[in-house]
């Protein structure tokens, strides 16, 4: 609907324009026309429907199957396949379909933090596409164009295209682990685990959730996916680290912008060991200027536990500096909430 | 006219101890330094220009390519002609079946190995490529498919999704109501 919605409108604008005559306004449309069927063209081969078979019980307590659907898409020559989160205890077959053929997979790791699986398909296609992840791909401007190529129900890929809306490390008061893309594209069942492309038709994230209210969805970034898939490679999950910190954002009404502050801290913890105290105005974080949460969760978010992590803050007109371990999340267990990095 | 200075006593003493000062004179280790890197750096100068036998051949190679360089693109072009005309169906004696603007889907045979795609990327050969592809992996699974989407919506985030954060799976209410199968249900299709 949001893709439809922001065809007319752009439409609309360029044939309402004084400035533009008809024939240029046509061309312009039939020139992005041409963009998302060359993307299309070019990605729909990498593009695969997940099918994942798990045992559960019933009601009744007998053994039944089920049976769960989701997009995914090739990110290697390999054969290694992104997708949606896939619970790698009770999956008892998990396979992709890709032109109507089924190739047998294996799950190498999933994280259902970030909502992201990482498959091996055994029996490789004769033929296929694969989509690069390219680090050091910078996100896209708000206003950008966003494409995607996704596999919902039962049918062939299917294009899909809508803006770059914004940027968010947490919806309402769930806390995302970094900051996630949001889209302009309705995305519906089966469709998480989709790739997400720019107008160069290179990779900027993978769909991870759909935001029903606002016809959006959110992808995490390529630099945070690439991480992802190479912890999954590395140790079949998302290693993360906590700390024991509460921070909140408040405006800061002197600089026009934002101000990241300590909320609270758990008590007894090494950090408030450390000397750290509500209030605290968190400068940088390692040497890199903190602008706003976001700012904060991607910083420790690409930080691995076990690391200390120097907090330089403001108290009083005074600048001082703390290192605060990141503890690593296996070494605790979550109590009410109180720990974590979703608290961050 | 000629003029010999003849020297004294004292100063031929004078010079004789000059003479013997300069004698006891020795470079400091710098100019050592400096002598032992400019020895150096001639050695590895002398090595590089050095030239092997075979880059010697290559070299003449060369000379004899660029003399002879039409003589050589002449003949070229024309054995490229000649297999370019003998390969033709008019000289095969085939009858082309479309025209060559015209494409037509090629629709591979069992027997017609050679109209069959081949991979568009080499990929490890780790795990054959097997028969097992045109295998039916939903065989023996007679579960009605449920289609899923992570949602985040207002609507439906419980309290305890604060603590932890983590998207939960939601699934269509009239398959899957109530199962979370590792990830925690937020919501069904009817919230929206």
């Amino acid at each position: 609907m949001a893709a439809r919605a922001s065809v007319v409108i752009l439409a609309t604008s360029m044939l309402a324009s004084s400035q533009v005559d008809y024939g240029q306004s046509k061309s312009s449309v039939f020139d992005l026309q041409k963009t998302i069927q060359g993307i299309y063209q070019d990605r729909k081969n990498a593009v695969v429907r997940v099918k994942v078979a798990t045992e559960t019980l019933s009601e009744s307590n007998e053994p039944k199957v089920v049976l769960r659907v989701f997009s995914g898409f090739f990110i290697s020559e390999k054969g290694q396949v992104l997708t949606s989160y896939l619970p790698t205890d009770n999956a008892t077959r998990v396979w992709i379909e890709k032109g109507g053929i089924s190739f047998l997979a294996d799950i190498v790791g999933s994280d259902a933090r970030t909502n992201v699986a990482l498959l091996q398909v055994i029996n490789l296609p004769d033929s296929f596409d694969y989509i690069k992840l390219i680090e050091e791909k910078k996100s896209p401007e708000i206003g950008a164009l966003a494409f995607s190529v996704t596999s919902p129900l039962d049918f062939s890929p299917t294009p899909k295209f809508g803006l770059v809306t914004g940027y968010e490390s947490h919806f309402a008061e769930v806390v995302f682990p970094l900051t996630y893309t949001r889209l302009s594209i309705s995305i519906g069942p089966a469709e998480g685990g989709s790739p997400a492309l720019d107008a160069n038709n290179e990779l900027i994230g993978i769909v991870m959730a759909t935001l029903p209210e606002v016809d959006s969805s959110y992808i995490i970034p390529v630099k945070a996916l690439t991480r992802i898939v190479s912890q999954l490679t590395k140790y079949q999950e998302v290693k993360y680290g906590l700390l024991p910190i509460d921070f909140e954002e408040k405006p800061d009404t002197y600089n026009i912008g934002k101000r990241v502050l300590v909320k609270s801290i758990f008590p007894g913890s090494h950090a408030e060991r450390s000397g750290l105290q509500p209030g605290d105005e968190i400068l940088k974080l390692e040497g890199s200027q903190i602008a706003d949460l976001n700012n904060l969760r991607d910083s420790i978010f690409f930080k691995d536990p076990g690391d200390f992590l120097l907090f330089t803050i403001k108290r009083d007109q005074k600048e001082l500096d703390f290192a605060i371990l990141l503890e690593p999340e296996d070494d605790h267990i979550l109590e009410g909430n109180t720990v974590g990095s979703s608290k961050n | 006219m000629l003029f010999k200075k003849r020297f004294s006593p004292k100063d031929e003493e004078r010079l004789s101890h000059l003479i013997q000062l300069k004698r006891q004179e020795k470079p400091d280790e710098a100019f050592w330094l400096r002598f032992d890197e400019e020895l150096r750096s001639k050695q590895l100068a002398a090595i590089v220009r050095s030239q092997s036998w075979y880059q010697r051949v290559g070299k003449l190679f060369i000379l004899i390519a660029r003399k002879s360089a039409a003589a050589t693109a002449t003949a070229s072009i024309l054995a490229f002609g000649i297999f370019t005309i003998s390969e033709t169906d008019y000289f095969a004696g085939k009858q082309p079946t479309t025209s060559p603007n015209q494409k037509e889907p090629v629709h591979p045979t069992d027997d017609d190995a050679s109209a069959i795609d081949q991979p568009i990327f080499v990929v490890d050969d780790l795990h054959s490529q097997a028969e097992a592809n045109e295998v039916d992996f939903s065989y023996g699974i007679d579960a009605t498919p449920s289609y899923e989407i992570n949602a985040l919506t207002k609507k439906s985030i419980p309290v305890n999704y604060q603590i932890i954060a983590e998207p939960k799976q939601f699934t269509a209410g009239h398959i899957n109501s109530g199962t979370d199968l590792g990830a925690k249900v937020i919501g069904t299709w009817n919230h929206f």
